[in-house]
C-alpha cells in the first residue's frame, strides 16, 4: 500500500485566498457552534432566577466576557457573509476563479465592516 | 445512514437552517442591542412576549441544528477510525438535542411564568 504513488496533498499547495476563507468559515462555524451552549446557558439562567442571571451578567460584563463577545460578533459577521457567498455558489453562480477571487474580497470587506459596526454598537449600548 | 438520499437531506437541511438563521440571528442581535438594559426584568419581559418567545425558541432550534450538521461534516472529515467517529457523532447529536430541550424549556417557562 505504501508503494502506491500519492497525489499532492494539502501541504504541497501554497495557501490561496479562497482556501484561507474556506478554512475560516469552518473555524468560525466551530466557534459559533460552541457559543450555542452559552446562549442556552444564558436562557436557562434567565428562566431560573435573578441570582443566577446576575452571575451571568457579571461574567458577560467582565473584560474577558466583553472580549469573547467581540470575538463572537466578528466570527458571526464573517460566518454570515461567507455563508451568503456559499449560498450564491450553491445556486450555481459566480463559480469561475476570477469571480470567486472578487467575491472573496467583497466578503472580507463586508465582514470587517459588519464586525466593526457590531462591536462599536455593543460597546456603546451596553458598556 | 450512508444512503445517497440522507446525504442530500443533510446538505439541504444545512442550507434551510442557514437561510432561516441569517434573518433570525440578525434580528436577535439587533433586538438585544436596542434594549435599554440587559438586566433580569427587562429581558424576561422581552422574551415573555409571545412573538419574541417563538423567535428565540426557533433561534435555539435552528442554531442547534445548523451547528450539529456543520460539526458532523467536520468530524466526518477529520476524525479517523470508525468507532471513534461514530462515538463523536453520537455525543454531538445528543449534546445538541439536550441544548434544544433545555433552551425551549427555558423560553417556555419564561413565556408562561409571570413577569416579576
Amino acid at each position: 500500500m505504501n508503494m502506491r504513488p500519492l497525489s499532492p496533498h494539502l501541504q504541497i499547495y501554497g495557501p490561496t485566498r479562497t482556501m484561507v476563507l474556506s478554512i475560516m468559515h469552518r473555524l468560525t462555524g466551530i466557534a459559533l457552534s460552541v457559543s450555542v451552549i452559552a446562549l442556552v446557558a444564558w436562557l436557562v439562567a434567565l428562566a431560573d432566577n435573578t441570582t443566577a442571571y446576575a452571575g451571568v451578567l457579571v461574567l458577560l460584563r467582565s473584560p474577558i466576557g466583553v472580549g469573547v463577545l467581540c470575538l463572537l460578533i466578528s466570527a458571526f459577521a464573517y460566518h454570515l457573509c461567507a455563508g451568503i457567498r456559499h449560498l450564491v455558489f450553491d445556486s450555481g453562480r459566480a463559480l469561475e476563479r476570477p469571480e470567486a477571487r472578487q467575491s472573496a474580497l467583497i466578503l472580507i470587506t463586508a465582514a470587517c465592516v459588519l464586525a466593526a459596526l457590531g462591536i462599536f454598537w455593543m460597546l456603546k449600548a451596553h458598556a | 445512514m450512508s444512503t445517497r438520499s440522507s446525504g442530500v437531506s443533510h446538505w439541504r437541511w444545512q442550507r434551510r437552517s442557514a437561510v432561516l438563521l441569517a434573518p433570525l440571528t440578525i434580528w436577535f442581535v439587533i433586538s438585544l442591542l436596542l434594549l435599554p438594559d440587559l438586566d433580569y426584568a427587562t429581558l424576561r419581559q422581552w422574551i415573555a412576549h409571545p412573538g419574541h418567545a417563538l423567535a428565540v425558541g426557533g433561534l435555539v432550534c435552528a442554531a442547534s441544528l445548523h451547528a450539529c450538521l456543520g460539526l458532523e461534516v467536520i468530524v466526518e472529515d477529520y476524525v479517523q477510525g470508525l468507532s471513534l467517529r461514530t462515538l463523536t457523532l453520537r455525543v454531538i447529536r445528543g449534546g445538541y438535542l439536550l441544548l434544544v430541550v433545555a433552551g425551549c424549556m427555558a423560553v417556555l417557562s419564561i413565556a408562561l411564568g409571570s413577569v416579576t
